[in-house]
């Protein structure tokens, strides 16, 4: 199913300026807070309006400010999962999933796949987050919507919590037939739920492609630090397949042609997090770089 | 004392008793529709609505009294409408003190509605449309119970409002004894008759009925909100 989106809108001091077009399953925003991915995440969901421009899923316009069409979020069919989780304080468990159906049995049976057994009484206040955001995740699955936003859905979960519960996630949605959009600011969330990906910034995209591409060659320095580079190296052009890094004393072969002649270079996470600023050159080849601007 | 209780005549407390449910319904209604409507709209209009919708609060109870005399006088338009086409009448009857108690009430539920509607979490109700819930279902299911300790509380302040309710009564309802004399009523006629006892009955009965209001709705909240530490 083919998502095509290409809004603009104005607030205040900020202009939000998003245009893509993606047929891949698995779609990731990535942006630092105010870049204007939640504002995206909102607009095609239809609970903010842009000003001009087009948001297309399938066969179905959802909102095109030249034919006069917007769908309100109700006909929209696409679930949305909050930051907060947005659970309904005043409902248990049990209601908050089932507010869209009636069916007993299905909620039953999202309840008993979420392992939230037992907590069917319980009030939103009285859970863990991770048992929040499943609850949460239960109530937009009974809703059976074409496509799921995820905004920053870990940002609220402990860290040392985190991992499991990223996996924990990607199994309940593997099963799910539909779109799924994630907007994160953290690189790994972005790796574990996208196959393609836009950088945001200042209501912009920076760079639009493979998530592989965009981890392994940043287009700009900004890019770079947005999808989490740190320690960045200046590197200068030998040859056309050849650069150099002086601060790492080393010389790497590229795979791909160099034109400019300055390019900076990262390392790849496990190498980004040791201790020492300037690892031993010798361990390092061109597979642990992160290559941005070639 | 004795003597005194024994020959008063209970209707003004019936009549404020009555007059203050009947305001308290209608202004419990419109005043949780108005300021579902008001948080629907923004900018200059929000601000217009309001404030026409708050100024009976601060305007002297006499002078929202004269404008609802103009309006519903049936030597005007409306007034003369209202008797020839429905055959009622408001000014100088019990009509006419709900009418002025709902207007002086009306602010207190819409204003106290409308600051817990607007501590209602926004996402819970962007939540219930992308789940494709209908408005009323989201007003209903969602907006009301999460909204209703402001309800209740202006819901008790109209109340204490409109059965205390003076200058607009007096001047659309008049002080017909067994039909528009209300308590408060009765305190100033008494009064200015000279009859001080009678109208401290009427103040006691008054005052203590206020303050169990007040304990009622306050222990309400004690149980529901979370601990405030003192200032």
């Amino acid at each position: 199913m083919l998502l095509e989106v290409n809004i603009k809108k104005e607030t205040g001091s900020f202009s939000l300026n998003v245009d893509f077009t993606c047929d891949e399953k698995y779609i990731g925003l990535m942006g630092a807070s105010g870049s204007g991915k939640s504002m995206t995440l909102k607009c095609i969901a239809g609970i903010m309006t842009p000003d001009c421009g087009r948001i297309v899923l399938g066969n179905q316009i959802l909102f095109d400010s030249e034919k006069k069409i917007n769908l309100p979020p109700q006909k929209r069919k696409i679930g949305y999962l909050f930051q907060n989780y947005a659970l309904f304080p005043n409902l248990t468990v049990e209601q908050n999933i089932g507010i869209t159906k009636a069916d007993r049995a299905v909620i039953h049976q999202l309840i008993r796949k979420m392992r939230l057994e037992g907590l069917e009484k319980r009030y939103p206040s009285q859970l863990s987050g991770g048992q929040q955001q499943r609850v949460a995740l239960a109530r937009i699955l009974a809703y059976e919507p074409n496509m799921i936003l995820l905004d920053e859905p870990f940002s609220a979960i402990d860290a040392y919590l985190r991992e499991q519960l990223q996996e924990e996630m990607l199994t309940i949605l593997s099963e799910y037939q539909g779109k799924l959009i994630t907007v994160s600011h953290n690189p790994e969330e972005i790796e574990t739920y996208a196959t393609q990906m836009a950088v945001l910034d200042k209501g912009s995209i920076l760079q639009y492609g493979a998530v592989e591409e965009v981890f392994s060659h940043p287009a700009t320095l900004q890019t770079a630090r947005i999808i989490g580079c740190r320690k960045i190296a200046k590197a200068t052009r030998i040859d056309d397949y050849h650069i150099n890094i002086q601060e790492y004393g080393l010389t790497v072969t590229t795979k791909r042609k160099v034109t400019g002649d300055v390019i900076h270079v990262a390392l790849k996470a496990p190498l980004d997090n040791r201790k020492i600023p300037v690892p031993d050159g010798k361990e390092i080849t061109e597979n642990h770089l992160i290559y941005i601007g070639l | 004392m004795l003597d005194i209780l024994m020959n008063i005549d209970w209707s003004p407390f019936w009549i404020s008793l009555k007059t203050g449910i009947a305001a308290t319904a209608i202004a419990f209604v419109l005043g949780i529709l108005f300021a579902a409507l008001v948080m629907r709209i923004s900018g200059k209009l929000q601000w217009l609505i309001d404030a026409v919708l708050t100024l009976p609060l601060v305007l002297p109870p006499t002078v929202a009294g004269f404008f609802l005399l103009i309006i519903f006088s049936i030597r005007r338009p409306f007034g003369a409408f209202l008797l020839d086409t429905f055959d009622i009448k408001i000014v100088q009857t019990w009509k006419g003190c709900v009418i002025a108690a709902v207007v002086i009430a009306f602010p207190l539920m819409y204003r106290n509605t409308r600051a817990a509607f607007e501590q209602v979490d926004l996402t819970l109700i962007q939540a219930g449309r992308t789940l494709g819930l209908g408005e009323l279902t989201i007003l209903i299911k969602i907006i009301l119970p999460n909204a209703a300790p402001g309800i209740i509380s202006g819901t008790m302040l109209a109340f204490t409002r409109a059965i205390g309710e003076y200058g607009a009564t007096a001047m659309l309802a008049g002080n017909i004894l067994g039909k528009t004399r209300t308590v408060s009523m009765a305190i100033a006629t008494e009064t200015a008759n000279g009859h001080y006892d009678v109208a401290g009955v009427w103040v006691i009965i008054i005052v203590v009925l206020s303050f169990l209001i007040m304990t009622i709705s306050n222990r309400f909240f004690e149980s529901k909100r979370t601990h405030v530490g003192k200032w």
